[in-house]
Order: structure tokens, then sequence, then C-alpha cells
């Protein structure tokens, strides 16, 4: 069982260990399992491999032999190869691979955020917040067909405020025919309204920061608004 | 002076060289001998152990031997290693480097107990 076990994990070894040495390795978890038997000698069988292989996989890896070649005279007419030398690759080469690797993803990344394919998204940081603080349905471009007459603020609890508080989170008071929209804390919906003269909005609210929004579907005259005492608005940053 | 081969020499690489020092082993044979001198404190896993002997074989410290069939298993032929004289000087330097180490401890009293 144990032996069956390594054999899988002698897979993660380079090829060229595998070869040298992979009978050699199994042979000896086999006879250490014959030896070591009970339960106790069994989990320190395994503990030793796992830790041996922790630490000596990158081992080999480093290790491994690469194969430099260059092209050498034509055998017979078809094109040879011939091996120069034997040693791992340079680390200096590893690190310019490495760099201009980082620089060609970076070049990627640029190219593709300023290309048409997400004007809205890169371009606009508005659009970018917009889709943030709304919720999907309502992430419209403000520049293409945004919800005129929308209100935003940030606001202070300074205590957790249910639902079910006596005051109100936000009382606003609309001219007549009254106002329809929604209105939004941290983004997300809190109350659907239609026609409404009086909107009252309640929500759970904790201690905190937060970020409300009203938005109207078509111009509504405002009166006036009042908010529960527990808040305050943010400072101005 | 051209920095010599294996320096420092990975404490793996020293107790395989020393239980090489006595008698030719094979693998397995070897992580028995160093489990047995380091009082059961290094038991060298198949990677640690294979890896080593390629290196200490690469650096001509020991050699490998004709594989040879095992006496408690004639089907399996194995490898037998043999150290070498290079290694063997090197093995000898180090362990002249641990026991003058060992004298000024004791010259300074930090160990204790008649083994030592």
């Amino acid at each position: 069982m144990s032996e069956k076990l390594y054999a899988l994990l002698l897979k993660l070894y380079p090829s060229h260990f595998r070869r040298t040495y992979g009978d050699e390795a199994l042979r000896l978890v086999r006879n250490r399992a014959r030896d070591e038997k009970g339960f106790v000698s069994g989990l320190r069988l395994w503990l030793d491999l796992l830790v041996d292989l922790a630490i000596s996989l990158p081992r080999e890896y480093c290790k491994a032999p690469t194969t430099p070649i260059a092209a050498a005279e034509p055998v017979n007419g078809d094109p040879s190869f011939q091996l120069l030398a034997e040693g791992s690759v340079n680390p200096s080469l590893l690190f310019l691979g490495g760099l201009l690797s980082a620089v060609l993803f970076w070049a990627c990344v640029t190219s593709v955020a300023r290309s048409r394919t997400f004007p809205s998204l890169f371009r606009d940081p508005h659009s970018l917040q917009w889709l943030v603080q709304s919720d999907l349905a309502l992430a419209r471009s403000p520049s293409e067909d945004a919800p005129v007459g929308a209100y935003s603020f940030c606001m202070i609890a300074n205590r957790d405020i249910p639902i079910n508080s006596v005051q109100p989170l936000f009382v606003f008071y609309f001219a007549p025919p009254g106002a329809s929209g929604v209105a939004l804390i941290d983004g997300k919906i809190v109350k659907i309204f239609k026609n409404e003269q009086h909107l009252s909005i309640r929500a759970d609210v904790f201690a905190g920061d937060h970020q409300f929004a009203v938005h109207l579907d078509k111009p509504a005259e405002n009166t006036s608004m009042s908010r529960n005492d527990d808040f305050e608005f943010c400072p101005p940053k | 002076m051209p920095k010599r081969k294996l320096d420092p020499l990975p404490s793996a690489a020293f107790n395989i060289l020393l239980a090489l020092a006595g008698e030719d082993l094979h693998g397995y044979a070897i992580m028995r001998q160093v489990e047995q001198q380091t009082c059961g404190r290094v038991r060298l896993g198949p990677g640690t152990l294979y890896g080593s002997l390629r290196t200490l074989l690469e650096a001509n410290f020991i050699k490998e031997l004709e594989a040879s069939s095992d006496s408690d298993d004639s089907s399996e032929r194995r490898r037998y290693y043999r150290l070498t004289s290079a290694g063997l000087k090197l093995v000898r330097s180090e362990v002249e480097g641990l026991a003058q180490t060992l004298r000024i401890a004791r010259a300074k009293r930090i160990l204790r107990g008649a083994d030592v």
C-alpha cells in the first residue's frame, strides 16, 4: 500500500531522477514498510516521506540537467543538433525571462484597459462607481440613461438602528404629485416607491459609515428631508 | 582559491560519507546506518538520499559499484556505493573540523557528562 502510494508521489519528481533512482527509491520505501510495522511506525514512515518530498522535490527540479543544443553539421542531409553542455539554467536568464514576462503581461493588461471593449468601465471612473454602488439591475451609465434627480450622501450611524425603530432613517417630502424611484443603502435597494409625497425609509443599519442614495424616475420637487437623530453626515474629505 | 564542491557539505551528504567510511553499502543500508550513527535523529528519505548520492557521485566523492544480488532477495539487484579517496579525505576533514569544535566546547565547559 505504502509502496503504491509512493509510486504515485514519485511521479512528481523529474524524469531524470525517476529514471535513475525510481526503482531504488521504491525499494527503499518497500523495505521500510516491511521493517516498520504498526500504526505509529507507519505514521512516522509517511511523515518522513512527506517531509522528504517537500524538501527534495524543489531541489531535484533546481538540479534538473538542461540540454542546451546547437545546430550541428547535417547528418545524411538531415538537420541534427549537438549537445553543448549540461547544467542548470543560468539564474540571470531566469530573472530576465521573468522580467520580460512581467512587462509583456503589463502591456497586455494596459492595452485591454485602453481598448474600446470596456470604455465605460475603464475610462469613466464614475461609471465604475455606479456599478459598484448600485444593484446590477440599476447599473445604467449615467451619461446615457441616468435617473433624473438622484440624491446621494454619506451618513454615519452612531449605533445600530433596527428596522422597527421609532424614527425612520429618513423622511423625504416631495411636492405633489410626489416622486417615484428607488432608495438604496450601501448599494442595496431598501425601498421602491411610486408617487409618494411622504417618503419614509426604514432598514436595519449597523453603526458606522453608510452610503445612501435615492434615484427618482423623473424630476420631483423635494421640499424637505428629516433624518433619524442617531445619524450624522460624514465629515467632508 | 577555487571553491570546493559541496562546500559547505550538507548534513545528509556528510552522514552518507560517514556511513560509507566503514563498508560498501546500498541505499537502504546507508539509510539505516545513518539512522544508527545519529541515534535515530536522521532518517534519510528516498528523495534526499538518492539526490545526495547523485551529487556525491558527480563530485567523485563516492563511486557506484557493479549491481549485485541482494543476499535476502536474489531477484533484486542493488546498487552499492563506495567511498573514494577524495570522499575519505573530505569526510576526514569534516570530522577534524567537528573535533576541533568539540575541543573548544569542552574547554569552555559547555558540555556535561562522562561521554563527552
